[in-house]
């Protein structure tokens, strides 16, 4: 009985891949190229409490057949620019390392966010505010680089409209 | 009142005792029929238009796709603001991901419990059309086959219809199944020569017999949307213990909205150290986009209930549908569910709703979906005319009553256990046989034009 179930299952399942599959929602538009790897959704945080670091993020698709790797970034608006992740240390506790590059496997889509993957920028320079672009450059193991301006974007406590802003208020 | 039965009478070697139940299943038939049909139809259409969701949506969204470009496309977080900015007060409900670079998000925002689907362009960040959810045709549509357009009031009266077209498909086959055919005409084609009568009472008979087994599955694979049954099923599973978390279909527009007044959660607070920087829907969508979900993939902030950023495959196509959840700090992924890890039960119902939609099994199934509808719409109409061609005038011309008619332990079983299984059903059999006994004795005309009898009532 279990087995046919089981068949039954399976067979309904290949029914619906096979015949109800629709593709799913492509990537973002890239706004960059460096051989086979797209950049898209490009943004970087406001920097917090007037510091002069931040965070940058984006997607790199990857369209081609071989294997890439991010190795470096760099923007003319900032003293420099670091690959981080967030590592599982031994205690199991997350914590964010500067690593020296980013795979990016072939036909693979690496989003770099806030919990993974991201581009530590420092000694950014002052006075950004949402709607500004900052600069940014790619450089990959295979030799191409990529160049696009990445928008400055606000932090989430500003971003849930206005009710949300007045829970802030101490 | 002399009426000719039927075009394939019952013979006279049969028993009395079956032709009796002939004509008695025939009298359930016929009134039924007469409550059934009108909705039967409304259901047909709908249904049948429902069938084409995406492609008549895809028809509607035409304006806002494919759209001129100058520049890279804004980040999420602005198209977002913009679409909040477009009215005073309202609250992000959810962001659906866009299916080419081109295409204008569609945002739903909420205000005093109303949704609003609000289109914004990626670039400009105008907002070039915004419409209230429940104002979409397709909405309208599935509002008029679920609910009637009158809430749970219609959703009860959908599936008091419901239930009662299934007792006429099983009464259906007892009274279709061939006692003295001498070929398969009038069984699986129509007679087209032999007059109105015939034709027309075989157009109704074998279009019944080809969809019947479709119109059972329809009839059954709806009923977890239902008001009794859907919540009754629900409760069940809850004291047995094989309810999951959640279930992903919901019944009736009114479980929809309170979900959605459910107001955000403050998640945002900054807490120190890592992560620094709090996930934002920038981020949870490009990690929404890279897990390559079925479309439409729908992604919600977190809220009161979900404390969690979810990116939900909303496919119609259930078994590839696919939810996954988001910490709403630093956006990484807590949880993915897939239809595999679903409860078997709740496998099974998915199933069902998505052949019920047409989605299950591609352009086949919308096929099947759509002549089961036009079926169901030539029965009804088939049967008004016969019962239009045969009724006497001044009565309404039901079946003739039967005299000493009884129901025997096989037949009252079964009807219990229709009633049991179909709740709506049941009560309305009660309140039916309740007015015929206490109301409709004191009115012998009415009596008369229904078709009951003078005093003669069936014998439960």
């Amino acid at each position: 009985m279990n087995t046919f179930i089981h068949i039954l299952m399976s067979t309904t399942l290949v029914l619906a891949a096979c015949g109800g599959a629709a593709p799913p929602p492509k990537a973002a538009t890239p706004v960059a190229k460096a051989g086979s790897i797209s950049i898209s959704e490009p943004r970087v945080r406001i920097p917090l409490n007037g510091r002069d670091q931040t965070a940058a993020y984006l997607t790199l698709t990857n369209t081609g057949t071989k294997a890439d790797r991010l190795i470096s970034a760099s923007s003319p608006h900032a003293g420099k620019l670091e690959l981080h992740a967030h590592l599982k240390t031994a205690d199991g506790m997350m914590a964010m390392r500067q690593i020296n590059q980013i795979d990016i496997p072939a036909g693979a889509q690496v989003p770099l966010t806030p919990g993974g993957l991201h581009l530590m920028v420092k000694q950014v320079k002052p006075g950004l505010k949402v709607g500004d672009v900052l600069a940014l450059k790619l450089v990959f193991a295979s030799g191409q680089t990529a160049q696009f301006d990445a928008p400055i974007v606000a932090n989430p406590s500003a971003d849930m409209g206005k009710e949300h802003k007045g829970g802030h208020q101490h | 009142m002399t009426v000719s039965l039927d075009a394939r009478p019952i013979g006279s070697e049969t028993s009395q005792k079956s032709g009796r139940l002939y004509r008695m299943l025939w009298r359930w038939h016929f009134y039924a029929g007469l409550f059934c049909i009108p909705f039967i139809i409304i259901l047909s259409l709908t249904g049948a238009t429902y069938l084409f969701k995406a492609q008549i949506e895809a028809a509607f969204d035409a304006p806002y796709t494919d759209l001129a470009l100058q520049g890279p496309a804004q980040p999420v977080s602005a198209q977002v603001q913009s679409a909040l900015a477009s009215m005073e007060g309202a609250r992000l409900k959810s962001y659906r991901l866009p299916q080419e670079g081109d295409d204008a998000s569609q945002i739903i925002i909420t205000k005093d419990g109303i949704d609003f689907l609000t289109y914004v362009h990626p670039q400009t960040l105008a907002v070039l059309k915004s419409i209230k959810t429940e104002d979409r045709f397709m909405a309208i549509v599935k509002n008029i086959h679920g609910e009637l357009l009158a809430g749970d009031y219609g959703s009860l009266i959908v599936e008091l219809a419901a239930s009662w077209a299934l007792v006429m498909v099983v009464t259906g086959l007892y009274l279709w199944w061939p006692r003295q055919a001498s070929g398969p005409a009038g069984i699986l084609w129509p007679r087209l020569g032999r007059g109105a009568k015939v034709f027309w009472r075989d157009i109704h008979a074998v279009t019944g017999i080809w969809i019947s087994g479709f119109a059972i599955f329809l009839l059954i694979s709806g009923l977890p949307w239902t008001h009794v049954w859907g919540d009754g099923f629900k409760a069940l599973r809850q004291a047995i213990g094989t309810a999951s978390v959640s279930q992903d279909w919901s019944r009736g527009r009114s479980s929809e909205l309170s979900a959605s007044q459910v107001p955000l959660a403050g998640t945002n607070h900054q807490h120190g150290g890592n992560p620094i920087y709090t996930a934002s829907i920038d981020d949870v969508a490009a990690a929404a986009r890279a897990a390559s979900l079925q479309p439409p993939v729908v992604i919600f902030p977190p809220d009161a209930k979900n404390k969690v950023w979810r990116a939900v495959s909303q496919t119609q196509n259930r078994p590839l549908g696919t939810s996954l959840k988001f910490d709403p700090l630093d956006g990484s992924l807590v949880d993915r569910q897939d239809f595999a890890d679903k409860h078997p039960i709740d496998q099974a119902v998915g199933i069902g709703l998505a052949a019920h939609e047409g989605q299950l099994f591609g352009p086949l199934n919308q096929i099947i979906g759509l002549l089961t509808a036009l079926g169901l719409i030539t029965l009804s109409v088939s049967a008004f005319i016969m019962w239009r061609k045969r009724a006497p005038l001044g009565v309404l011309g039901a079946p003739p009553p039967i005299l000493e008619a009884k129901i025997g332990f096989g037949l009252g079983a079964l009807i219990v256990a229709f009633g049991l299984f179909l709740p709506v059903l049941g009560a309305s059999l009660i309140l039916v046989a309740l007015i015929e006994r206490l109301v409709l004795i004191r009115f012998p005309a009415a009596r008369t034009w229904l078709g009951l009898g003078r005093t003669q009532f069936r014998k439960a």
